[in-house]
């Protein structure tokens, strides 16, 4: 009996210290480069349910990165951790916002990281300057500070007309400003958005764009979202999220390569011969070869443009269109969550 | 810290104030007060002693004691917690710790002006009648004592749970076996020391024995701060558990 116990206790100790020591690895790491957000082998659970699994990425400073998921993929449990609500598991690995680890250095994380929830939470008796000048001060900004934040937030975020108003009369649009500004207070190094635009009209939605655009000159920003667009448009890193783990992690250059790779090409040819789909299909790199309304959709990996018109040619077809097709994030997007779709 | 506590506890009493809560606890709380106080000014004519002990030791004392802190301490945590408002804090850098003494402070000061509204009414009374003013304020420091204890079980309670309701009739019940706890000194000899360990708890006994008479005894003082103390620990741990969960 005491030996069992003594191998759980070294096999605890082995395991606790293996995460110690990825910690120690990450913080050389962060020390020499500029990474504001750094997660290493991040694992959660609820219960039994483990919501992340050894989750890793990492988005440097002053940039935008997008992180998409389903519902329930793990993305509000993934900034909960960032933003110290809620731990890792205690064997996860290193989870680290500007160089601090959240759980060993969490109120100086809070003080460095500005939080925008997903359906923004708001105390509905205050005036939205009183509560900003109470967010504030909860921040520990000083009374001059105070003052001059909650101005320039204000104006920011476009909500001095209705800085007297309650909050509980606010539409759902000004209260999801009234949370950006809060988040903008304490003029955080790492910005966390969850789903920023969410239940915004579309002139709002190019607002707060252009708001999270501008951010990104002075801040990190991270933000969740369920528009493939938004993300595709504003962010330099897309991170996907599926089931847990990480299904694809690209700068924006890398999507655009990959969405390439990932297109079609669209070949209408007059009079196709019976053979044509088996001589596409024979071409090196073609994957895939389906028939769509008389047209031929030609799936590869890799550019087959040249092959497609030398075949032609060389079988005499009249081609009418050779039109490529790219992917789009969306299409891509579903493949990558898909339970096959491990990257 | 300090600060962090000073603009939560200003956040909650002002939350309080604009809420109707606030002004009906006010209302039925000087009602009863004034109501009873005139019964026994009108019963005992000019003795202000017995006045003095039956409105801070009365049915209608032991009324109000227990059931408005609940009342006002219901939403401190189940209502952050409802909203989401609680993840903000928790985020915005303040400690568990800060936020449960800025929530009990508020709750406490509340209570702390309640009683102070009762004070108007012994100044008055003093036109009648000669007023002891020692007892005034020793009763005074167990309602502070009391009232702190109470606070911090309403604070407790509210952390237990995100529906208010339950919170309050949480509350409520452990209030109402800390007075009942009184009513079992009956069932033992004068000698046991089961009563010794109940005349030791019992709240309604402190304020017969020591309060009421003009005694603070060190070791009551002792009693409520610690359960003050130990159950806003508690609240702090209730608030890291509820992380994890």
């Amino acid at each position: 009996m005491a030996s069992v116990v003594e191998d759980a206790r070294s096999e605890w100790t082995a395991v606790w210290l293996l995460s110690l020591e990825q910690r120690d690895r990450l913080s050389e790491a962060s020390c020499g480069g500029d990474a504001m957000i750094e997660v290493e082998g991040l694992t959660r659970s609820f219960g039994r349910q483990r919501v992340l699994d050894a989750i890793s990425f990492t988005v440097p400073a002053r940039q935008i990165a997008g992180f998409l998921g389903q519902n329930g993929a793990g993305k509000t449990t993934t900034m909960r951790i960032l933003t110290t609500f809620l731990p890792p598991d205690p064997i996860s690995g290193a989870v680290r916002v500007a160089g601090l680890d959240v759980t060993s250095h969490a109120r100086e994380v809070c003080r460095r990281v500005g939080y925008l929830p997903e359906s923004v939470p708001i105390f509905p008796e205050l005036r939205v300057a009183e509560y900003l000048r109470f967010r504030a001060r909860l921040k520990g900004l000083g009374t001059r500070r105070v003052k001059e934040r909650v101005g320039a937030v204000l104006d920011l975020c476009d909500l001095t007309r209705v800085a007297r108003r309650s909050l509980g009369v606010l539409s759902k649009g000004f209260r999801q400003r009234v949370g950006l500004a809060d988040a903008l207070l304490a003029e955080p190094e790492v910005l966390i958005l969850d789903e920023p635009t969410s239940g915004l009209d579309p002139q709002q939605v190019a607002e707060v764009r252009r708001i999270i655009g501008r951010l990104s000159e002075v801040s990190t920003v991270f933000l969740s979202s369920h528009v493939l667009g938004e993300v595709e448009q504003v962010c330099d890193q897309i991170v996907i999220l599926g089931g847990g783990t990480i299904r694809a992690r690209e700068t924006r250059e890398g999507w655009t390569q990959r969405l390439e790779r990932s297109g079609r090409l669209e070949l209408l040819l007059k009079d196709p011969s019976a053979g044509a789909e088996k001589r596409l299909r024979s071409l090196s790199g073609v994957t895939e070869v389906a028939k769509e309304g008389g047209r031929f959709v030609i799936a590869s990996s890799c550019d087959v443009r040249e092959q497609v018109f030398a075949l032609a040619v060389e079988r005499r077809w009249t081609v009418l269109e050779l039109t490529p097709r790219p992917a789009t994030l969306e299409s891509l997007f579903l493949e990558l969550v898909s339970d096959e779709g491990v990257a | 810290m300090i600060g962090s506590v000073s603009t939560i506890v200003r956040r909650e009493l002002l939350s309080l104030f604009v809420s109707p809560i606030a002004y009906i606890v006010l209302f039925c709380f000087m009602l009863v007060n004034g109501a009873t106080f005139r019964f026994y000014v009108g019963l005992y004519g000019g003795e202000m002693e017995p006045v003095l002990v039956s409105t801070f030791g009365g049915p209608a004392f032991w009324f109000l004691w227990l059931l408005i802190p609940p009342l006002i301490t219901m939403r401190t945590f189940s209502e952050e917690r409802r909203s989401g408002t609680f993840e903000l804090l928790v985020t915005s850098g303040v400690s568990d710790a800060a936020l449960v003494a800025g929530k009990f402070l508020a709750a406490w000061v509340f209570l702390g002006l309640l009683w102070a509204g009762v004070l108007p009414l012994l100044l008055l009374a003093e036109a009648y009648g000669q007023l002891d003013w020692g007892v005034v304020a020793s009763t005074y420091c167990g309602l502070a004592l009391s009232s702190a204890l109470l606070a911090a079980i309403g604070v407790l309670a509210s952390s237990l749970t995100q529906n208010q309701l339950i919170a309050a009739v949480l509350a409520t019940v452990v209030n109402l076996g800390i007075v009942l706890s009184n009513q079992l000194r009956a069932l033992f000899p004068p000698s046991a020391i089961e009563l010794r360990f109940f005349e030791y708890v019992s709240p309604p006994y402190h304020f017969a024995r020591d309060f009421s008479q003009g005694i603070v005894d060190l070791s009551t003082i002792v009693l409520y701060a610690s359960v003050t103390v130990l159950a806003l620990f508690a609240t702090v741990k209730v608030l890291e558990r509820r992380r994890w969960a």
